[in-house]
């Protein structure tokens, strides 16, 4: 789609540079080329920063360092500004409470493959709404009558695709083994990462600007992932062996084959009030419909590790949004002490 | 609160920035001039301090930071006082289609448009494609939606410098050539040899505004400079059994940039007429967001080395009415301000030298 | 979770009971009869009433008794209190206007804390982070006499007025009101652009040239 407002390049089109294949890559067995090195429930460490932006009323950035494997680095990057509460165009109608409203967008440079455009597409819209939807309930919107809160997330830098190719992030030779037949690729999880990313930092933002809110809303994510049982091999009556299913949390692109991760969530958390205001879960997961049935199944144990996940993520949040107040106190205090 | 003599109410120094925004830089500007004065520290003859507590000449001071991005070839982040932009490079191929191959002589490209050292390529395809993107968030004014036709013209201005006055990418570090690394000529072997050009690097620069306050442009286009200098692409070679351009996933080849060109925005401040028995003018350089908003005249340089001009721009402002005399710049202004572009310009060139050697 | 040592509370964190403590700024109260943080902000027991009342207030420096204001770019104009616009239009039914700072009183025996500095005592003036539109209408602007107004002599574009917000209004804007004699417009300039001094309620006069200009006066304090 030619964008008339913007530079464009040429008419013919350009495809990203393609790589001829590695002879460090080509070496090791396709089993051992991607792994995740830390146990399911080490999560990575968010770095937090919040003022960063002072223009906007409030702003933070978000930074998810790479897993620690030798594969090509790629961080999680995004940054937030809040404006509000500040005055609605003359055409929205009148509303006793404030107007939340998010936009997410993807810098061209933050996917790896592929370039993406300046107009917002499909993927941007729905984390868009997303957002919006895990932010909505925890702002103390009667506060403000008649006012907009707008939120403005930039990913500057992403795991993985993140939707910008559509349909599977890549191909799985091996197909999937008791899948349900869908087999061929797996979940996106770099999508749901930057989801849940998304939701820590316009929380943080959102607190920087003095946003009454009722909690705070974490964001978490978890996968499950199909851990090689036997190794595939099939056992001596010729049947193949079951794979475990383990659920690991934080899960990233680069630590699963795309094909073993065959259910992933993401969670929207207020950790004080122990409530979800946003679940968004892709994949496909059994659970038991028996309501008698106590038993925890795949997808209880996917949730609850998205809410260890997102309960995590609230604590860098809370010194994330303290550390300003905090460093202001102490320089107070120091000044004092000197008169 | 108030006396015979003055009628202004006094009012905190913020909600009076907002009341009369030129009234409010004139005082921290000139305070003698007036008998009531809201800056109480500045007494008798001072040097003009603005609102933001620089003096009329000071630059704020910049950061660089390069190769923050994992999927860029090159990126830069800039930071200028509150102004923050990120911009990240990455090259794409442009396969020539059957009919379109170049032939190379001596490192000239034959065909359409040929400039003196093979920059209608550049031109005509286009090889360099910037894009500035203002929509972010990143200030008050800025909301996502399409650019402004303002935003629209600085990336024009942006774009013109980049491929028609300063060129600081040279066409030969884009071309892929048949067995060859995309050097045309003067590799070593001299040979006035006719090799075929396949294919070219396309490269987006793309600059997104993080944060904003005030002086977009300077800032912008550093971080066009030092992130293509940072630049490093793949080296890339025409696999003639693929019948494509196929890349090695671990040499690199930076864009060997030599022609640095750096940006200074100033701002022309007049009295307002009535409180100044004389139009006293102020140059303002690298305005933020308060004095764009009151500066109506604006002076742009751009240098490519501390004393050769690039780009000279001036414009806005009124001719003063009558009884005061006329109140926009002259030849004087610009040389003055050419003179602190300049200094600027060196402050900017030791920066983007230090990252490079840092790396080494 | 554990109310931390440095004192300084996040949103969402439990802080007490109604039983405890009476809420102050920043505190909102859960069903269950427990406090909880609106904001990030030092926690502030004050013992003047009984039972001591809890707030959170977002200065850093310790004073005993301060009103915090949370950060002036989340303030709204509020029913009742004083506000300074410019005029933006008029025509003869109303006078638009764009709505830039308000007034804020602090409650008795405290003080008003911008930004972390310590402002006046009284009333002050901040400015919001965004302008809001107003409207006076015509049946507004004095307090006696209504009918005999005429918005031609009583504002003028570009003037900035000190009006009373009487109500959240409608879609697009708030509705204002200069009926009292602290209201009406403070700052004025002729066409050339010279000060106009207030003369009388109904009166501005242009020193240099001496020119008579007809307004709705704020009554200088």
């Amino acid at each position: 789609m030619a964008d008339r407002r913007r530079v464009v390049g040429p008419t013919d089109g350009t495809t990203p540079p393609v790589f001829s294949p590695s002879p460090s890559s080509t070496s090791l067995p396709p089993s051992k080329r991607v792994c995740r090195d830390r146990g399911p429930q080490d999560l990575r460490q968010i770095f937090l920063k919040t003022s960063l932006t002072p223009p906007a009323v409030g702003s933070s950035f978000l930074e998810l360092p790479s897993p620690p494997t030798y594969s090509n680095s790629s961080t999680l990057k995004l940054t937030c500004s809040v404006f509000g509460p500040r005055a609605l165009p003359h055409s929205a109608p009148f509303f006793p409470q404030a107007r939340l409203s998010c936009e997410l967008k993807f810098a061209p440079f933050a996917s790896p493959l592929k370039r993406r455009g300046y107009v917002r597409d499909h993927t941007e819209r729905d984390l868009s709404v997303q957002l919006a939807t895990a932010l909505q309930r925890s702002i103390l919107l009667e506060k403000y009558p008649k006012s907009g809160i707008d939120v403005f997330v930039t990913v500057l830098d992403c795991e993985g695709e993140a939707g910008a190719v559509t349909g599977v992030s890549s191909f799985h030779a091996g197909g999937g083994k008791g899948g349900g037949g869908w087999g061929g690729g797996g979940v996106d999880v770099g999508l749901l990462g930057v989801l849940a990313g998304a939701i820590t930092c316009a929380s943080a933002a959102i607190a920087d600007a003095g946003i009454e809110c009722l909690d705070l809303v974490s964001g978490g994510v978890s996968a499950l992932v199909r851990k090689p049982g036997g190794g595939g091999d099939d056992d001596a009556m010729g049947q193949e062996m079951e794979d475990e299913l383990v659920v690991v949390q934080d899960p990233s692109p680069e630590e699963h084959a795309p094909g073993d991760i065959v259910a992933a969530c993401a969670v929207g958390y207020m950790a004080a009030r122990e409530e979800l205001t946003e679940v968004w879960m892709r994949g496909v997961v059994e659970t038991s419909i028996d309501t008698e049935d106590k038993t925890e199944d795949n997808l209880d144990r996917m949730m609850d590790g998205a809410i260890m996940a997102a309960a995590q993520a609230r604590r860098v949040l809370n010194e994330g949004v303290a550390e300003r107040l905090l460093f202001a106190m102490n320089m107070a205090k120091h000044e004092m002490e000197i008169t | 609160m108030t006396t015979n003599i003055t009628p202004s109410l006094s009012f905190p120094p913020a909600t009076y920035q907002k009341v009369d925004p030129n009234s409010y830089l004139l005082r921290h500007l000139s305070p003698t001039s007036t008998s009531t004065s809201t800056s109480t520290s500045n007494s008798g003859t001072h040097a003009p301090t603005r609102p933001s507590g620089r003096s009329a000449d000071e630059f704020r001071p910049p950061t660089i930071h390069t190769s923050s991005l994992s999927h860029a070839h090159g990126s830069a982040v800039v930071r200028t006082g509150d102004t923050a932009v990120v911009c990240g490079v990455r090259g794409e191929i442009l396969t020539l289609r059957l009919g379109e191959k170049k032939v190379l002589r001596s490192g000239i490209d034959s065909g359409v448009g040929s400039g003196v050292d093979g920059s209608g390529a550049l031109k005509s395809y286009p090889l360099i494609v910037p894009n500035l993107e203002l929509n972010t968030g990143c200030a008050a004014a800025y909301h996502p939606g399409p650019p402004s036709d303002w935003a629209q013209a600085m990336t024009q201005r942006i774009r013109s410098l980049l491929v028609d006055v300063v060129c600081p990418v040279e066409v030969n570090a884009l071309r892929i050539v048949e067995d060859g690394l995309g050097e045309g000529d003067g590799e070593g072997d001299g040979r006035e040899e006719e090799k075929e050009v396949k294919a070219y690097w396309v490269l987006y620069i793309d600059t997104v505004m993080i944060s904003l306050d005030g002086n977009a442009f300077d800032a912008a286009w550093a971080a066009i400079i030092a992130a293509l200098n940072d630049t490093k692409l793949p080296v890339a070679r025409w696999d003639p059994d693929l019948d494509r351009v196929v890349c090695d996933p671990v040499q690199t080849r930076s864009l060997g940039i030599t022609r640095f060109a750096f940006a200074s925005s100033f701002g022309i401040f007049t009295a307002p007429p009535g409180e100044e028995a004389e139009a006293e003018t102020w140059i303002l350089a690298d305005l933020d967001d308060f004095e764009e908003g009151v500066c109506e005249e604006r002076i742009l340089v751009v240098l490519t080395d501390e004393r050769t001009i690039a780009k000279l721009e001036k414009g806005g402002g009124q001719v003063g009415s009558s009884g005061v005399g006329t109140a926009l710049a002259g030849v004087k202004h610009l040389k003055r301000c050419t003179k602190m572009a300049g200094e600027r310009w060196k402050i900017w060139n030791d920066l983007i030298k230090g990252k490079g050697k840092e790396k080494e | 979770m554990p109310l931390p040592t440095s004192g300084i509370a996040v949103p969402g964190q439990p802080l007490g009971t109604t039983a405890e403590f009476l809420p102050g700024t920043g505190i909102h109260i859960r069903k269950d009869g427990q406090l909880s943080a609106n904001i990030v902000g030092r926690i502030h027991i004050s013992p003047t009433t009984t039972p001591p009342t809890l707030s959170l207030l977002s200065s850093p420096q310790d004073t005993t008794n301060s009103a915090t204001i949370v950060n002036p770019a989340t303030l709204l104009p509020q029913v009742g209190s004083t506000v300074l616009c410019r005029v933006t239009r008029t025509n003869p039914r109303q006078a638009n206007v764009s709505i830039f700072a308000l007034d804020v009183v602090p409650p008795k025996g405290t003080v008003v804390v911008v930004d972390g500095a310590v402002a006046a005592a009284t009333s002050t003036s901040i400015p919001t982070g965004d302008t809001f539109p107003g409207v006076i209408r015509v049946q507004d602007v004095r307090a006696t006499e209504k009918d005999k107004v005429r918005i031609a002599s009583s504002f003028k574009p570009g003037d900035i007025v000190r009006a009373a917000v009487i109500s959240l209004g409608d879609q697009s804007n708030y509705y204002l009101s200069t009926g009292r004699n602290e209201l009406g417009v403070v700052v004025a300039r002729t066409d050339s652009g010279d000060l106009l001094y207030p003369k009388s309620w109904k009166e501005m006069i242009c020193s240099r040239t001496g020119i008579v200009e007809e307004r709705k006066v704020a009554k200088p304090i």
